[in-house]
């Protein structure tokens, strides 16, 4: 179904689904390294793996604990999690009349709490257990009320940054494969809005399976490249 | 009632998560602001909300004929019932609108007319908003969330249905539309005070919320451009964007939230824009005067609904009792909205009072003056919790398609300042809802 869409929404609604994604993962994956952080050998470096997959530069001038803490809470910093739910927000505020305002109120709410918690750097990470649940009701809300184009758009946003946080954190090959085959579903039926020479690259990339056991840190390269000129919007 | 009191904390946290704000810019700052919301209605009896309606649809009607009349044959300024020094000096006349009708022959297609109450129950006009007014969407959407939190309470109460704006403003887009395309609210971007409305009125309209860019016009048509270049034709605009700003090449030129050569789309009947071009002539707060006088004029008719005491400094008359009297009136700059260049003479100092009357002196068709009308207060939860009266005044919304309709609510905004008159939401203002009993 084709929506009446700009394409300067066209491109929010795509980074609206990428920003949605990335937050949702990221806070899973914090939440993973916090456990792990427990059994990390003395004189190593806790959340080291974490801060280096989110291509975060370890600085020995602070411990990483302090710069976990800035990943989640520093507006300054792009890669936080806080920065990541304000540009949700800001994509989403001008969108509420494609998402409507049931989807909008969720992201509404990630954003009050992540500021109020920002205040006080809040340092249980399961205070934020809130953010994935309504991170969660707002990909529902979207799948219940959300069509045509509108949807397609935030959906690519959502599986390729699926893909590039499973490439990321090396996840295992088949949730790779399985994540690239519902991102080609949308290559296929929304054809004009990909770059056909970029899918037909990506796809033989990922499908190499050999490449991925080979050269894992090449294969990640390639991939994530491959993903950031794929879509057109 | 109770039920809804206990609910206000409750009504307002989903207020919050629907981002129900406004924005203000201070010292270049942009915030935006919750507006608070006071869970006690307004509750204007059915009686009472008959003859409103009357009296609203009386006035409305003869402003948009007074704007056509100003556009075209001038009768009422050649029959020497309003000075041409009101009209043509207005600095919301737009001689580029002359001769020009638009669709329908109406001109200011949504009003938001402010009236107060005074405490023997008469409802007096304050103020016709003519170009864009705003506020709709608050009651709107405060209405869609007491509704749920407090069922019991609206089903003990026979108050009309409000959620119908949407409604009635998609009908009267349609008519103004009259099937040449889609329909656009065409917001300045979201850094603008009342984007939450212009997002929400979207929603609620199936209007499609275009930005500054997304329109173009090519042969005097109106076209949004889609995601692959693609040209919709759009029947209907509702701009929230001012007459000055809105094609750079008819106005000003170094605007950039405009169309380029709207104006000769609009020329040529092949778009509707909402409200239209060159609506401020009739809701300069000078000409507010003459509206009674308008509704004689052209109507025939006994206006239902008085202005506040006004004085226009303009006349002899009035010039002298306002220089004589201004510690008690209120003075305005009829150029001014949103509360702005709004003065007490009984808070201003005597050095003050007189660089005042200077100002009149030098330029007296700049200003009006009323008189101070003591109008009921109504009771807010105040911060401790308990009733508190404040000021409170009501902007009631009239849409014209092809029909002349009052919406069945309005937005009653209160003052926060217990001694203030000032209710506006730029001015620190609050909103309550404004429930019509559907009986006495």
């Amino acid at each position: 179904m084709k929506s009446i869409l700009s394409a300067n929404k066209a491109n929010r609604l795509f980074w609206l689904g990428r920003y949605a994604e990335r937050g949702y993962i990221m806070l899973h994956l914090m939440r993973k390294a916090y456990d792990e952080v427990i059994d990390v050998p003395v004189g190593e470096v806790p959340y080291s793996e974490f801060l280096k997959k989110m291509d975060v530069y370890v600085s020995n001038e602070m411990t990483t604990s302090y710069q976990m803490m800035d990943q989640i809470y520093n507006p300054e910093t792009v890669t936080s999690l806080r920065s990541i739910i304000e540009m949700m927000m800001d994509n989403a505020i001008v969108l509420r009349s494609e998402i409507l305002s049931e989807s909008f109120s969720y992201i509404e709410l990630c954003r009050d709490l992540i500021r109020a918690k920002s205040a006080t750097r809040e340092t249980n990470i399961t205070e934020l257990q809130p953010i994935t649940d309504w991170l969660l009701a707002f990909w529902g809300c979207i799948r219940e009320r959300v069509h045509g184009d509108t949807y397609a758009l935030l959906e690519i946003g959502r599986l390729l940054e699926h893909l590039d946080m499973c490439i990321r954190f090396d996840y295992k090959y088949y949730r790779i494969e399985e994540t690239w085959e519902m991102i080609q579903k949308y290559t296929r039926s929304y054809p004009d809005m990909f770059d056909a020479v970029q899918a037909a690259r990506l796809h033989a990339l990922i499908i190499d399976k050999e490449a991925f056991k080979k050269d894992p840190q090449d294969y990640k390269n390639k991939v994530l490249n491959g993903i950031n000129c794929l879509v057109l919007v | 009632m109770k039920e809804l009191l206990a609910a206000r904390d409750s009504v307002n946290r989903w207020m919050e998560r629907y981002g129900v704000r406004f924005g203000v810019y201070k010292n270049g700052v942009f915030n935006e602001q919750i507006f608070p919301f006071d869970a006690i209605p307004r509750q204007i009896p059915a009686k009472e909300w008959e003859m409103l309606e009357k009296g609203l649809i009386q006035r409305v009607k003869a402003l948009n004929m007074f704007l056509y009349d100003i556009y075209h044959e001038k009768k009422i300024v050649a029959d020497g019932v309003i000075p041409k020094e009101f009209t043509y000096e207005s600095k919301g006349y737009m001689p580029e609108c002359e001769g020009i009708t638009p669709a329908l022959n109406v001109y200011a297609h949504i009003a938001g007319i402010d009236l107060v109450q005074a405490k023997d129950g008469k409802w007096l006009i304050l103020e016709d908003n003519l170009r864009i007014p705003s506020g709709a969407s608050y009651p709107m959407i405060a209405r869609k969330v007491t509704r749920k939190a407090c069922p019991q309470t609206f089903r003990d109460n026979l108050i009309a249905d409000n959620r119908n704006y949407g409604m009635l403003l998609k009908q009267m887009m349609d008519d103004v539309n009259g099937g040449r395309g889609i329909n656009c609210i065409l917001t300045p971007g979201r850094y603008n005070s009342a984007f939450f409305e212009h997002s929400y009125l979207a929603e609620k309209t199936d209007a499609i919320l275009a930005f500054p860019g997304d329109l173009i016009v090519e042969d005097n048509k109106l076209y949004y451009v889609g995601l692959y270049q693609e040209k919709i034709r759009v029947g209907a605009i509702y701009r929230r964007v001012s007459d000055e700003y809105m094609d750079p090449l008819a106005f000003e030129p170094s605007s950039l939230l405009g169309v380029p050569n709207l104006m000769e789309a609009y020329k040529a009947g092949n778009v509707g824009v909402i409200n239209a071009f060159g609506n401020g002539v009739a809701d300069d707060k000078g000409i507010y005067y003459f509206v009674p006088k308008m509704v004689k004029y052209y109507l025939n008719e006994e206006p239902i609904l008085e202005n506040a005491p006004t004085y226009l400094p303009f006349f002899k008359e009035d010039y002298e009792y306002i220089l004589n009297n201004i510690e008690k009136l209120v003075i305005k700059d009829v150029a001014e909205a949103g509360g702005y260049g709004v003065m007490f003479g009984r808070d201003m100092t005597p050095e003050r009072l007189e660089e005042v009357k200077q100002l009149i002196i030098k330029e007296p068709r700049r200003w009006i003056a009323q008189e101070v009308i003591d109008f009921i207060d109504l009771d807010i939860i105040d911060e401790t919790g308990n009733p508190s009266p404040r000021k409170c005044d009501l902007r009631a919304f009239v849409i014209t398609g092809k029909e002349t309709k009052v919406w069945k609510s309005g937005l009653t905004r209160f003052s926060r300042n217990p001694n203030s008159f000032v209710v506006n939401s730029s001015q620190g203002g609050g909103f309550k809802d404004t429930w019509v009993m559907e009986k006495d």
